[in-house]
């Protein structure tokens, strides 16, 4: 089931009837498993099993670091061999299947191995996260393991984030599956207008552009202008798409009284790769730092140990994102700006660095670096992405550039309500805020964002791009 | 620094005002936004459906011809009513590119009948496969879906979308937010094209739209769509849109539009009449229906008293086609001609139903090989004579005619029967030695008189203990890609076991076609319904039978034997027939005619030789439409345009010349203008009249110092025609492989082609024959005589080509006419 889904609007409805009227926390946390299973299990109901098997894996090796403190470790090794196993084994088997069968190939060895064609469980890749976030955080002594699995299994599948996140932490989420919630008239407007805008940024945007960009995309010989244009157009499309997916969680979770994670903070607007990705999809950037690049050594060694630090904290990185080379590809080009920024920076002074002309210059040239990484990330073949980059920019015939305007044209009609957003938030909220007329505004904003969404929303809408990861 | 001022507290009044203005204005927004949303759009049809109503209103017709392209490539509305009737009948051509039998249904009930025309017959054009498809392909059907759907559609729900209607206002909302998301798309398109591209004199949306939409369309044509606003998921009706499924069972038809455009038909008094349009037959295959289902197909037409003709196998040459299903304005005129008749035969303009069709045979039966299957004895495995490691040879001369080779060259294909037992297990039969070598297969392949084979690559038992057995098949056909091989040994029987007849056809004839592979004819027979076949000997190698029987009434067979000590069969042709209809059970007649093989292939072009120098073509130069393309006027060679030449052949990028820009050649010989006219380098396009190009590197020509000619296309060779120019000596050698299809030697030789440009009308070409560089043939005739006819001669008796070469050899007058030679043929 997908956010866009008349179904999903029936069964938050009923959801949210119930959850407040029952008012008992156990009784809530009944209804929000039963909810997720629902959710999850719309169309293929054994992904529950796995995500059930994940969950009781680790509550169980949480439960045992405590009753045997002194063979935590080997607790924590078993829960991660775990929950790697089935994330390696449904998302990474057959990469590994068809590249051992390539290189088979290229060899000159003839193999009888064949790929499995194993069927990825959607959202497999985030709850794994999630789940090992918090035995590992056991681990540390940095959280309590927790008794009542209905509440760990709530957390574990609170069907807002489940599918594509926010990878939200045991010490954020948890605590709240296990507090008293009361309905607050302002979290719940607050929540409504979010979700709403995260349906819009979905539905007017993302599924807007998309099929311009595929078009391009699965062109057989585009100009080098349409697809510089159509990657400017997924730029857009992915941002659109992911965050819009984040604040309709964000937004529904505040519903029924929980606060998700920040998970974007206008990435766009970043001055340096690191500052990107403390913008973009803040809470995986965060669980790489904290469970990945601090204990692969972190920035505390030399600059090499820092670059292998940050190569490994990329690469991996860029494979969770999907089990294909050009992501590896993508997550080593992020650690190449990374490292590379380093030493560059130092090399300029940070008078101009920090200065106005420095700002105003970092901006537009991470979004171009940024640019660059969607195009590595959107095409899958490996091939094809070396050929756009032999391409000219500007090159093409007049037919291709029109197809290119027409792009263009598409990506700053869409990019306007980001903008627009961008100066409501900024300059027209805290001119609002505390007067009476801000509820007006807000109602009347809310009006106009589901018509545009009812007038723009298809059935069938594809799925949130970052459901594939 | 002042403080920022406190907002003061609301007066109670302001925030009444501002808790009314809270449920007011997103009421009115929600008001105005769902009003708009949920319009009905009676009022407002696309331009399409107007289009048609304009021309329904204007002609009032007697006959409406439903369908897509193919409607306006083969029929000739006003030719086809000429010929209807003693007095002229008003025919309406209503189609639409790309469409399939969802749209012919909402044309005929939104446009023909729903707008209150009642014509006397409505003619759909159809191939059959496509008439049983209730779902949508392309973007095209279902653009034309969205503008030619009704409110409430429940047939078009349930047979394309596979669901019940949804609610009205459901309905209505994906209607127009549809309409809503086309027009954005096409506003964003033109804005951003109009503010770079276009003509200031017209508005910023006109100059987009006029240099988008077609711009667009060439960039995503070849990728198989129209345009990018079009994509699937923008048009409303296609959200739930499922891929067509191409049944051809019995239960397509059910399932299908047929019944619903009857029961309009019925329902407004009109007659029906579903035409099967002309294929070529290459494309043939590809959109007939199993014979059951034609014949469920045609029982429910009879029942509702509907007409079905079918005018595809009507043998029109190749050039009377654009391409496989489309018509050439030959092919039109001749096929509109060829409809008026047989729709007047038939009574299209009279009253009441039509007299029932003729429904094809559709045979149910079974096939079965009985009798004990002859045991070839064990093989001597000798070394591999290529020293390969674990392949090795037998010597098996007295089954030479049972290999791949023999039966390949027999045109049954690599199907030899011959089965390799190794200790008992069927080894893999391949079709070629080279893959058995390197490592052991565990496979054969049987060749001329000689089997190659590599032993299984188990360790146990070791190789030298195995035992090697040859046998024959009893899994019969043996297939091998699309040949398929039916054999019957000696001692054995092929048995078809039919259930029983379908129904009244008139008598059962049984034809049968043999050829013994191995051993005199005695000992072969042939049993149909209880009665003996003859047989009789065809040419040199083939036996051929008929029987004439009642249609049975119960259960029958169809049997062919051989005896013990009778001949190895290959059966090339088994039907059945019946009141005019033909049932090909195995192989076809076509395995009955004598072979003919053609000197030209795809693979062959590099065989030829040719000694000749082409002339070349100076081109005066003056600007066209753009800065940096220019044309130049010559109208003599307007002959060898691809598109003059796409007119009287199959072939549409065809044309020989080239353009030489000092003295480098340009690659493509470009069709459509548009690119050329819009300056892009190194483009040409020929049309009548003109050649316009631009240069290789987008510079001017006419101010870049270069020298530009004409010159014509070396290799001679597009696909299988091939050139012969002016003062051209060309050497066609005949490829080995043909050449050993003619078994029974070469008795004729047939060229056509067609005369192109040039002046003289009695300049010759010079024909000569050459068979083992012995001259068999030589003749010289006018080029322009093979706009007459095809050049045959019989060589009165068969040439034996066995170990000779074979060699046509064609010398052009210097100012003979352009030759363009679609078929160079030498049979039995």
């Amino acid at each position: 089931m997908t956010f866009l889904q008349i179904e999903f609007v029936w069964l938050f409805l009923i959801v949210f009837a119930v959850y407040w009227t029952v008012r008992h926390r156990s009784f809530q946390n009944v209804l929000l498993v039963a909810a997720s299973a629902t959710f999850y299990g719309w169309v293929h109901p054994w992904f529950l099993i796995l995500l059930y098997s994940s969950a009781t894996l680790d509550y169980t090796m949480g439960r045992c670091m405590a009753r045997w403190p002194g063979r935590r470790k080997l607790f924590l090794a078993m829960s991660l061999i775990g929950d790697l196993s089935i994330l390696g084994y449904f998302k990474y088997c057959d990469f590994f299947l068809d590249n051992f069968v390539r290189i088979f190939t290229a060899l000159g060895m003839e193999t009888s191995v064949h790929t499995l064609g194993i069927f990825l469980p959607v959202g497999i890749s985030f709850y794994t996260f999630q789940t090992m976030s918090y035995t590992i955080d056991v681990y540390r002594g940095e959280l309590e393991p927790r008794k009542n699995f209905l509440d760990y299994i709530a957390f574990l599948s609170f069907f807002p984030q489940l599918v594509a996140g926010p990878v939200e932490r045991a010490s954020n989420l948890l605590p709240q599956m296990e507090r008293r919630r009361e309905f607050d008239l302002d979290r719940f407007r607050s929540g409504l207008g979010l979700a709403l805008w995260g349906g819009f940024k979905k539905a007017c945007i993302a599924d807007w552009i998309a099929p311009y960009v595929d078009k391009i995309f699965i062109h057989s010989d585009p100009s080098g202008a349409m697809i510089w244009a159509a990657t400017l157009g997924f730029t857009v499309q992915i941002l659109a798409d992911f965050s819009g997916y984040t604040d309709i969680a964000r937004g529904t979770a505040r519903m029924l009284g929980f606060e998700l994670s920040l998970n974007f903070d206008h990435p766009y607007l970043a001055r340096n790769p690191s500052d990107f990705w403390k913008r973009w999809h803040i809470t995986f950037s965060s669980w790489i730092r904290d469970y990945l690049y601090i204990p692969l050594g972190g920035s505390r060694g030399g600059g090499w140990a820092t670059f292998q630090a940050t190569a490994g904290a990329m690469l991996l990185s860029g494979l969770w994102h999907g089990a294909a080379w050009t992501f590896v590809l993508w997550g080593a080009f992020h650690a190449l700006l990374i490292t590379g920024y380093r030493f560059v920076a130092r090399r300029i002074p940070a008078s101009f660095r920090k200065g106005p002309v420095g700002r105003t210059l970092a901006v537009p040239l991470m979004f171009c670096f940024s640019v660059l990484g969607w195009m590595i990330f959107r095409e899958t073949h490996l091939d094809r992405l070396l050929h756009y980059w032999t391409l000219n920019p500007f090159g093409g015939t007049a037919d291709q550039w029109i197809a290119a305007l027409v792009m263009l044209g598409v990506v700053v009609v869409g990019a306007v309500p980001l903008v627009l957003a961008l100066v409501l938030e900024r300059v027209v909220l805290p001119r609002l805020e505390g007067t009476p007329w801000l509820l007006p505004a807000q109602t009347t904003v809310w009006a106009v964002l589901l018509v545009i969404v009812m007038a723009f929303v298809r059935d069938g809408a594809a799925d949130f791009i970052y459901f594939q990861f | 620094m002042p403080r920022a001022s406190q907002p003061q507290p609301a007066s109670s009044a302001v925030r009444l005002v501002a808790g009314a203005l809270a449920v007011v204005l997103p009421a009115l927004v929600l008001a105005v936004g769902l009003s708009l949303l949920l319009a009905s759009r009676d009022e407002e049809l696309p331009e399409p459906a107007l289009k048609m109503h304009a021309l329904l209103d204007a002609a009032q017709p007697e006959v409406v011809v439903v369908g897509n392209s193919m409607v306006a490539a083969s029929i000739d509305p006003e030719k086809l009513g000429a010929g209807l009737a003693d007095r002229p009948v008003v025919v309406t051509n209503l189609w639409e590119s790309g469409t399939w039998p969802a749209n012919w249904y909402l044309f005929l009930k939104n446009r023909v009948f729903g707008q209150g025309h009642q014509p006397h017959a409505v003619i759909v054009c159809m191939t059959p496969l496509v008439l049983v498809q209730p779902g949508l392909s392309t973007d095209l059907n279902r653009r034309s879906l969205a503008n030619h759907v009704g409110e409430y559609e429940p047939v078009v729900y349930q047979k394309v979308f596979g669901q019940q209607t949804p609610n009205p206002w459901i309905q209505r909302l994906r209607d127009q937010r549809g309409r809503f998301q086309e027009l954005w798309a096409a506003w964003i398109r033109d804005a951003s094209v109009g503010l770079f591209h276009g003509d200031a004199q017209l508005g910023l949306l006109e100059r987009g739209q006029a240099a988008a939409a077609p711009a667009l369309e060439r960039v995503f044509q070849a990728e198989g769509a129209v345009d990018m606003s079009l994509h699937r998921r923008v048009i409303p009706v296609v959200e739930h849109s499922q891929q067509a499924v191409a049944r051809s069972d019995g239960s397509a038809v059910a399932g299908s539009f047929v019944p619903d455009l009857l029961d309009l038909a019925e329902e407004h008094g009109s007659k029906m009449v579903f035409v099967w349009m002309a294929n070529l037959p290459e494309v043939e295959a590809g959109v007939a229906l199993e014979p059951a289902a034609e014949a469920e197909l045609v029982r429910l037409l009879n029942e509702r008293g509907a007409a079905y003709i079918d005018m595809h196998g009507l043998g029109y040459p190749a050039y009377m086609f654009q391409d496989g299903s489309h018509l050439s304005a030959a092919g039109r005129a001749r096929f509109t001609a060829e409809l008026a008749a047989a729709l007047r035969e038939r009574g299209v303009m009279e009253d009441g139903p039509f007299a029932p069709n003729r429904v094809p045979l559709a045979l149910d039966y079974s096939i079965r090989l009985t009798g004990q299957i002859p045991d070839l004895g064990p093989l001597e495995l000798l070394p591999d004579p290529e020293g390969q490691p674990c392949r090795h040879v037998a010597r098996v001369v007295e089954w030479t005619a049972l290999g791949d080779s023999a039966l390949s060259a027999a045109r049954i294909g690599n199907v030899s029967p011959l089965v390799v037992l190794e200790d008992g297990v069927p080894m893999e039969h391949l079709s070629w030695p080279g893959k058995l070598e390197g490592p052991c297969h565990g496979a054969y392949v049987p060749q001329a008189g000689l089997l190659y084979l590599s032993p299984g690559a188990h360790a146990d038992p070791p190789r030298e203990q195995r035992s090697y057995h040859l046998t024959v098949t009893d899994q019969l056909p043996v297939r091998f890609g699309k040949s398929e091989g039916w054999f019957v040994y000696p001692g054995t029987q092929l048995v078809l076991d039919f259930t029983g007849w379908p129904g009244p056809q008139g008598d059962l004839e049984v034809v049968v076609g043999l050829e013994p592979l191995i051993g005199a004819a005695a000992g072969a027979s042939v049993t149909a319904a209880g009665l003996p076949v003859d047989l009789e000997p065809q040419g040199a190698r083939l036996l051929r039978g008929t029987v004439v029987a009642p249609t049975p009434l119960g259960p029958w067979s169809i049997s062919v034997a051989s005896a013990a000590d009778g001949p190895w069969l290959a059966v090339r042709w088994l039907a059945v027939r019946s009141g005019g209809e033909t049932v090909d059970l195995v192989g076809s007649e076509e395995a009955m005619e004598p072979v003919v093989v053609s000197f030209m292939t795809w693979a062959d072009q590099s065989v030829a030789t040719v000694q000749g120098d082409p002339p070349r073509f100076p081109l005066s130069l003056e600007p066209a439409y753009n800065h940096g393309a220019v044309k130049s006027v010559e109208p003599s060679l307007d002959d060898l345009s691809s598109a003059a030449i796409g007119a009287r052949t199959a072939c549409g990028r065809c044309t020989p010349l080239r353009l030489s820009e000092d003295g480098q050649v340009y690659e493509r010989p470009g069709l459509y203008c548009a690119e050329a006219y819009q300056g892009e380098p190194g483009n040409s396009c020929h049309r009548t009249g003109e050649f316009t190009f631009t240069s290789s590197d987008g510079s001017d020509p006419l101010g870049n110092g270069r020298h530009y000619e004409l010159v014509l296309q070396p290799e001679r060779q597009h696909k299988q025609l091939w050139w012969v120019y002016p003062g051209d000596h060309a050497r066609l050698p005949l490829p080995g492989l043909r050449k050993r299809e003619l078994r029974d030697g070469a008795r004729f030789l047939r060229l056509e082609g067609l005369a192109m440009a040039g002046e003289r009308q009695d300049a010759q070409v010079h024909i000569r024959l050459l068979v083992g560089e012995q001259e068999v043939l030589a003749e010289s005739v006018p080029v322009r005589s093979f706009d007459d006819g095809p050049f045959e001669r019989d060589m009165g008796s068969s040439l034996d080509l066995r170990g000779k070469s074979v060699v046509l050899e064609l010398r052009s007058d210097p100012d003979a006419p352009f030759l363009l030679l679609t078929k160079l043929e030498l049979g039995e």
